[in-house]
């Protein structure tokens, strides 16, 4: 048999294989007196479920188990204990650096992120004539893959002919200095980091405050106009408190995000004295230095790292996230 | 048909789909057709269709294997590991030399000492190989594979450049550092013509570099070779960067590239390409391997040249080392190591240089790729001067190490070889200790 033919079997196999198992899920429901309407919905979340235990749980577990070995991919991995984490802390020259910049590319770009993109989906909710187009404009940015956009960065901070240091190097001209040399300068990496993390302001963000503008009730806003309330107080009473909810869930994407930064960081290939992101530095230790159990311990404690924030950012959610018909 | 029953059709088919679609088809040897044998390589596109003409030459001349290339130059090494870890890799594979003895040291190459000693193929008369790309395809004294091109580095000059500054292009053979950097220093121009020597040489607006250099190449340990240091000892005991021969190679590289800034950053190199500057004539002199196509220019004349010679008159250059392994997970290791061994013979024939003495000659190199008719003679040259470093089980973790803590603060940051070399020399020789 060809061998896109014999592929073409399989998909067709693997299809058929997935709607035979929510069927079957739904009949051994069934029997088991479950209410039809629930046995339907269990049975169309199982391909998820499945996909779920195959893909993430079980290589999860494998990973939290690698951690504790020595693991080099091609030979069977041997027990270490907690050597690796031991390694880690005491002697890793690579981890604090690394944990530095991750930490604070999260801080830094995750405040100015959710701000931006609360500010321009602000502009983006006023209906005025041929607003839609604007919206769509700037929406664009996310169609484009990530790969192209690292490149389109690349260039812009190109420190001669970049188009940044065009318009700045006037002025560090003025005072003696060089252009920078956003990449290879270690000074300059985080805040051209932070820059090039401007882009995730348009895009999917934007757009989910859009819908969350535009779901705070208008008269909300003509009382408080009618009570003499600013524009200024408008924002912060009614604004702020009606889209918080949003507000959390984009502050909890944006951190998980910004700590798994990879795709920008590999194609932009900034001087490594800057410290290297997490996830780049897994992966180097993982596939270019053998080092699978290391690299498995670095990424539990990257993962460690981003539960604790996202519990913290819960945990306050509290204090400050307003939740429609909520009693207090 | 009742529901009972479509449930257990349902459920047979649940059971058998997973084995049928996962049955990959084993190659059991059938005398009637022969055994499909997979040869992984990291070829782009033109150079997978060359080596598919190879290969279906082969094919045609032998009903015991059939060769079926698997190309991917993408991730080549990432996605080998991933097969090997699931037991899904090609028969056999390139390699570089750094990641030879990676593979070979954890048991994921087949051992073919003794199929080598005992074969009479043309490929397998190991006293016909240079011994510095001989000696990477072997680990612990065993033959993991064999190498099918010796690339020494060369030093490609445009010509036309060279010209222009007054110097003649036939001494280019005979330079020393010195000559190198005089070179270098006049080739070099900003918008307005003055040269890095020159008051008012604007650092911000050159127009023409006369080198190009990035953390990682051409590699340091040229330089230090060529100044009679080392930076790894061959005991793997010590990594020597802070002896005063040692530091002698990269300060010279630290006065070229901060003090006469005779080559573009790093990210400049980056957005306009390496080579293509050179290509361009942005740049008048390149470091590349001798395989490098840079003479295929309309513009400009460009030949390769032997490296200049430090301080202690030593012409070192670093050997790239491409060759072949069979996969120690092969099912049919007799087969595949016909197929390697023919297949590493008809290479032989298609990379220049050649690893085989007999077959790296002027001739054979023009024979085959005629533009490099005035740098032959040089690349044949080159070969006697060829080193590799001393790898080791963890020397990718070492060359991590050196590149992020020492070549890239003194090639893309501004930091003194002195400065740094003996904090960098601890943790180098704490990564040697590990692997000890």
């Amino acid at each position: 048999m060809q061998p896109h033919l014999a592929t073409g079997f399989r998909f067709i196999l693997v299809l058929g294989g997935v709607v035979g198992l929510m069927v079957v899920v739904q009949r051994l429901l069934l029997l088991l007196r479950v209410r039809r309407e629930a046995a339907t919905g269990y049975a169309l979340i199982t391909p998820w479920l499945v996909g779920f235990l195959v893909f993430t749980s079980i290589p999860m577990i494998a990973s939290a188990y690698l951690s504790l070995t020595d693991y080099n991919i091609l030979q069977p991995p041997t027990w270490v204990g907690l050597e690796n984490f031991r390694r880690i802390f005491n002697r890793d020259i690579d981890f604090g650096p690394a944990i530095r910049i991750t930490l604070l590319y999260a801080f830094l770009s995750v405040p100015i992120g959710v701000a931006g993109a609360l500010f321009i989906a602000m502009l983006l909710a006023n209906d005025l004539k041929g607003i839609g187009v604007y919206r769509t404009i700037y929406y664009l940015p996310t169609v484009l893959p990530e790969v192209a956009v690292a490149l389109l960065w690349r260039w812009i901070f190109n420190p001669q002919a970049g188009l940044l240091n065009r318009i700045i190097g006037p002025v560090f001209r003025i005072f003696g200095m060089s252009r920078p040399d956003w990449f290879g300068d270690p000074t300059y990496v985080l805040p051209a980091f932070v820059i090039i993390s401007l882009w995730g302001i348009t895009g999917v963000n934007m757009v989910i405050f859009l819908a969350a503008l535009k779901n705070v009730p208008t008269h909300l806003y003509e009382v408080a106009f009618i009570d003499g309330a600013g524009s200024w107080r408008r924002f912060w009473s009614i604004t702020i408190p009606m889209v918080s909810p949003v507000i959390f869930l984009q502050v909890v994407r944006g951190i998980i995000g910004a700590l798994q930064i990879f795709t920008v960081y590999a194609f932009t290939n900034p001087t490594p004295r800057a410290g290297k992101f997490m996830s780049f530095y897994i992966y180097q230790t993982g596939f270019q230095q053998f080092r699978m159990g290391y690299a498995s311990a670095l990424a539990w404690i990257l993962f460690s790292i981003i539960l604790a924030l996202t519990l913290v950012v819960l945990r306050s959610s509290e204090m400050w996230v307003y939740y429609e018909g909520e009693r207090k | 048909m009742s529901k009972n029953r479509r449930l257990v059709a349902v459920l047979l088919l649940l059971v058998l789909f997973p084995v049928v679609s996962f049955a990959g088809g084993t190659r059991e040897a059938d005398a009637s057709r022969p055994v499909e044998v997979r040869v992984a390589t990291w070829a782009g596109s033109s150079e997978a269709a060359e080596l598919q003409e190879i290969l279906d030459e082969l094919n045609a001349g032998t009903d015991r294997y059939r060769i079926v290339q698997e190309s991917s130059p993408a991730e080549y090494y990432t996605n080998l590991q991933t097969q090997l870890a699931g037991g899904t890799a090609a028969d056999l594979f390139w390699l570089d030399q750094d990641n030879l003895i990676n593979f070979a040291a954890r048991g994921a190459l087949l051992d073919i000492t003794d199929r080598v000693e005992a074969d009479s193929h043309e490929a397998a008369d190991l006293d016909g190989y240079f011994p510095t790309p001989l000696e990477r395809f072997t680990y612990e004294g065993r033959v993991y594979g064999l190498p099918w091109i010796s690339m020494p580095v060369m030093l490609y000059v445009n010509v036309d450049h060279i010209r222009e500054i007054g110097l003649d292009p036939d001494g280019i053979n005979d330079w020393t550092w010195d000559d190198f950097r005089d070179a270098a220093i006049q080739l070099t121009r900003d918008r307005n013509g003055n040269t890095p020597v020159d008051s008012g040489f604007d650092r911000d607006e050159i127009e023409r570099y006369a080198f190009s250099m990035v953390p990682g190449w051409p590699p340091l340990q040229q330089w230090i070779w060529q100044a009679g240091g080392v930076e790894l000892t061959e005991d793997l005991v010590a990594s020597p960067i802070d002896s005063p021969e040692a530091l002698e190679g990269a300060n010279f590289i630290y006065e070229l590239l901060h003090e006469y800034h005779v080559a573009p950053r790093q990210s400049v190199i980056g957005d306009r390409g390496f080579d293509q500057m050179m290509r361009d004539g942005q740049v008048s002199m390149f470091m590349g391997g001798a395989a490098d196509d840079l003479e295929r220019n309309d513009n400009y004349e460009i030949r390769a040249f032997v490296l200049p010679a430090g301080p202690t008159g030593s012409r070192a250059n670093w050997a790239w080392i491409g060759g072949m392994a069979i996969s120690g997970q092969t099912r049919i290791p007799d087969i595949a190591y016909e197929a390697f061994m023919d297949l590493t013979a008809a290479i032989h024939r298609w990379k220049v240089p050649s690893p085989r003495i007999d077959l790296a000659t002027a001739e054979t190199i023009v024979e085959l790729q005629p533009h490099k008719v005035d740098s032959a003679e040089n690349i044949i040259a080159s070969l006697e001067h060829m080193r590799t470093p001393h790898l080791f089980p963890g020397y990718a973790e070492w060359a991590t190490v050196l590149g992020e803590r020492y070549v890239d603060p003194i090639v893309r940051g501004d930091d003194r070889p002195e400065d740094i070399a003996s904090s960098v020399r601890m943790m180098l020789e704490d990564v040697l200790e590990d692997y000890r």
